[in-house]
């Protein structure tokens, strides 16, 4: 069977923001324009029952949304009609700040040209436009391409996760539109493994990249555990925001917020969600600050605000338990002497920077290893889609019912003793056709559903399930909903 | 032969904790404690076979248990004795790392506990014997918390350097380093347990000489190193207890303190004294 599995897309790399913003199909309307029209089953029986100028009963939205709006020659079209001849039979839309990208798959080109269409169309532009900018995946590349990115390894910073969620989102879309079929079922599950195993077995997404987040792990390298130290936060900007966001998820115990507009540390400190927040008035950073073991400073003050000599009195009324100030203002906020005392550690963020600097490089590193996986699997994954055809198919199931036979026929042969050659030949001509007799119905059923274009590669994939041919090994207990969802 | 085995399987142990850490194999780590605490059974299991087969008892089935121990009995103990600290201080899964320091000295001394196997050292009379446990028991509780505090300053020192000149954390701080002040409790505990062991160990040391070798102070060497040692941990406990020494300072004291107290039991086997371990005993 000819299908075959395409990706249009636009990313990070391919084109600038302005051109990601002009095609994003992040807006649920605009998604909705794009993806082909995709007739529910009931929708379908009532047509042919009623006629298609009844479809106005179904109600405006439900006729609106089930006609191709490409085809506005009105609902007295006949709609089934039109759903076979569109090229297109599995669609899935992913739409994120850093890419948009089409999974498709269809007979051959003709599918890509019409997504094309389609999605140029949904957002008021011209296919001429939109073609200057989209790369287009064939085939294995397609596969190749979209376990890249379920892996983030195509992401605008290499290893983040969050591209995996918005994935999976894609599909849940794609899946209650009924836009996926077995195809695109088997490809985005496998993707998620795919991303789940390179996360696992390299070391892509750990360490951290972000400045905050490499500062909460300094923390720890420091205090170990971080439920009984306190942290301050001096400015109450979004960089605090972030920082606090990491450091209760480290989990914190305390964290004192203080600003020079009060209200802002306030506001800020009621936001914190299972951490004892607490606003301190600015005048009191001096007297509060022998309270906080670990001090984020990101305040846009021109002159530093902690000074070594303070600290010498700090340490002393803390009798001298460590102390960890993390300086993320530019111009600083503290004085690069503190790092000189005893038992208190300072960074700046230059300093922070070289370390998100050189974890991003170990990713860089680890992502080579992880390639080897995306090959691997995307291999496996191309395996199958060749052998979802009719022909290997019919050749796999015969070859494995013939060899059932004959180590059946081996194992009775042996209980027997010897025997003499017409028995055996009896013997032999008997299981041959029951194979025969035993195969003859499901390849007939196999091939009746074959000329349907739809049903073939589902009902392929059940047999080839239902009689192991790929020799796979019985999945998890809980697999079985997955399951569930890409055989209907 | 038992004391070969215990000496095999510790040092597998400690073989399959290094490897563990070089190849970030958490089931190499886990052979290596389990081979630790086989270790540790079989050691236990000799020290207390031990208790009954002192020669003194086969000699003569009147002497109470453990009367006739050798000073190889003794060594032994003290390898026990940092093992099992080891494993009370393992309970902090940040300090598993200290296997790396607290294993070998533990193989070490077990090892060295052959060289003088054979050599008697029959107690005192009655009142003395309580004094000498004591002298003994307490300088090798105090030893071992030394050898973890040592450890543990050791991995402080290293940390430290590394935080306070910024270098990477990936690189140059292995995630199996304890966080600093994980390292600094232990210095803590060794310092508030350590040191008031010390001082019982070094007192009942000298009541005992008192009437047992007619002199309270007979002037060996061994007795200036260790009070002049006593000296040193208790400006680190005091400095650590009241005016809140703590971190780097503290973990260099501890370090010289540990030094000066492996030196002086080392010297048990070079130098000529009341302590060393090839004198026999004598005292009727």
């Amino acid at each position: 069977m000819n299908r075959e599995i395409f990706i249009i897309g636009l990313n990070h790399r391919s084109s600038d923001v302005e051109v990601r913003e002009a095609f994003a199909l992040s807006d649920p309307e605009a998604m909705e324009r794009c993806f082909p029209p995709t007739p529910s089953c009931s929708q379908l029986r009532a047509r042919s029952e009623y006629g298609p100028e009844h479809a106005s009963e179904y109600g405006p939205e439900h006729a609106n949304e089930a006609l191709p709006t490409d085809a506005p020659t009105g609902r007295a079209q006949d709609f089934t009609a039109f759903s076979r001849s569109c090229p297109v039979h599995e669609s899935l839309i992913l739409s994120t700040c850093n890419r948009v990208e089409l999974a498709v798959v269809g007979k051959d080109e003709e599918a890509v040209e019409y997504m094309i269409k389609r999605w140029a169309e949904a957002r008021g532009k011209t296919p001429e436009e939109l073609r200057h900018y989209i790369y287009i995946h064939k085939g294995p590349e397609a596969v190749r391409h979209i376990f890249t990115v379920a892996s983030s390894l195509d992401s605008l910073v290499l290893g983040e996760p969050q591209i995996l969620g918005q994935l999976k989102e894609a599909y849940r879309k794609a899946v209650s539109g009924n836009q996926t079929k077995v195809i695109l079922n088997r490809l985005l599950h496998k993707a998620f493994s795919v991303a789940k195993r390179v996360r696992t077995e390299t070391a892509v997404a750990s360490s951290a990249v972000s400045i905050s987040y490499a500062a909460v792990e300094l923390a720890k390298r420091i205090f170990g555990g971080m439920s009984n130290y306190t942290a301050m936060l001096i400015g109450a900007g979004e960089m605090a925001e972030l920082a606090a966001t990491h450091l209760i998820n480290a989990g914190v115990g305390k964290i004192l917020v203080t600003n020079r507009t009060f209200e802002r540390a306030e506001e800020l400190a009621k936001q914190f969600r299972g951490v004892a927040g607490e606003a301190v008035p600015f005048e009191k950073l001096t007297e509060r600050l022998p309270e906080a073991d670990i001090v984020i400073s990101s305040t846009g003050s021109q002159e530093t605000i902690i000074k070594a000599k303070n600290i010498k009195d700090v340490l002393k009324a803390r009798k001298q338990r460590p102390m960890f100030f993390i300086d993320i203002a530019v111009p600083r906020d503290i004085d690069p002497d503190v790092n000189n005392l005893d038992n208190v550690y300072l960074y700046d963020i230059d300093d922070l920077k070289d370390v998100v600097e050189e974890n991003l490089a170990q990713r860089r590193e680890e992502a080579a290893r992880a390639r080897t996986i995306v090959d691997e699997e995307s291999k496996t994954f191309c395996n199958w889609i060749k052998s979802l055809d009719l022909q290997p198919t019919i050749v796999d199931l015969l070859r494995r019912t013939d060899k059932m036979a004959q180590e059946e026929l081996n194992r009775t042969l042996k209980r027997l003793g010897p025997v003499d050659d017409e028995t055996r030949e009896a013997l032999q001509t008997m299981l041959q056709s029951i194979v025969k007799k035993f195969n003859h119905e499901p390849i007939t059923f196999l091939k009746r559903r074959f000329e349907e274009e739809e049903a073939g590669a589902r009902y392929l994939d059940i047999t080839r399930r239902m009689f192991n041919l790929d020799e796979e090994e019985a999945p998890p207990a809980e697999a079985h909903n997955d399951r569930k969802r890409s055989v209907v | 032969m038992i004391s070969i085995s215990i000496i095999l399987v510790y040092a597998a142990g400690f073989i399959c904790a290094l490897a563990g850490l070089h190849f970030k194999q958490q089931n190499l780590k886990n052979v290596a404690n389990w081979m630790t605490v086989l270790g540790f059974i079989l050691h236990s299991m000799l020290l207390i076979s031990a208790l009954f087969n002192s020669p003194e008892t086969v000699d003569n089935g009147a002497a109470t248990l453990g009367d006739a121990l050798t000073k190889g009995y003794y060594l032994q103990l003290l390898s026990w004795i940092v093992v099992l600290l080891y494993f009370i201080f393992r309970q902090r899964p940040d300090l598993r790392l200290l296997s790396i320091t607290t294993i070998p000295l533990a193989l070490l001394l077990f090892s060295l506990s052959f060289k003088v196997a054979k050599i008697r050292s029959d107690l005192p009379p009655a009142l003395s014997k309580l004094f000498l446990h004591m002298h003994i028991g307490s300088f090798f509780f105090s030893f071992a918390l030394l050898a973890m505090g040592f450890g543990a300053g050791v991995f402080f020192l290293y940390s430290e350097k590394k935080i306070k000149k910024k270098k990477s954390l990936r690189t140059e701080l292995p995630p199996d380093l304890p966080a600093l002040s994980s390292c600094d409790k232990v210095n803590h505990l060794a310092v508030i347990f350590g040191f008031p062991l010390y001082t019982v160990g070094l007192i009942s040391g000298f009541i005992w000489a008192g009437p047992t070798w007619g002199e309270t102070l007979s002037g060996d060497v061994k007795e200036l190193i260790s009070i002049f040692n006593w000296l040193i941990f208790a400006i680190l406990f005091h400095q650590r207890l009241v005016k809140g020494l703590r971190g780097r300072k503290a973990a260099i004291l501890l370090i010289i303190v540990f030094g000066i107290a492996a030196a002086s039991l080392l010297s048990n086997f070079f130098v000529e004294s009341h302590h060393s371990f090839f004198t026999i005993n004598n005292y009727q």
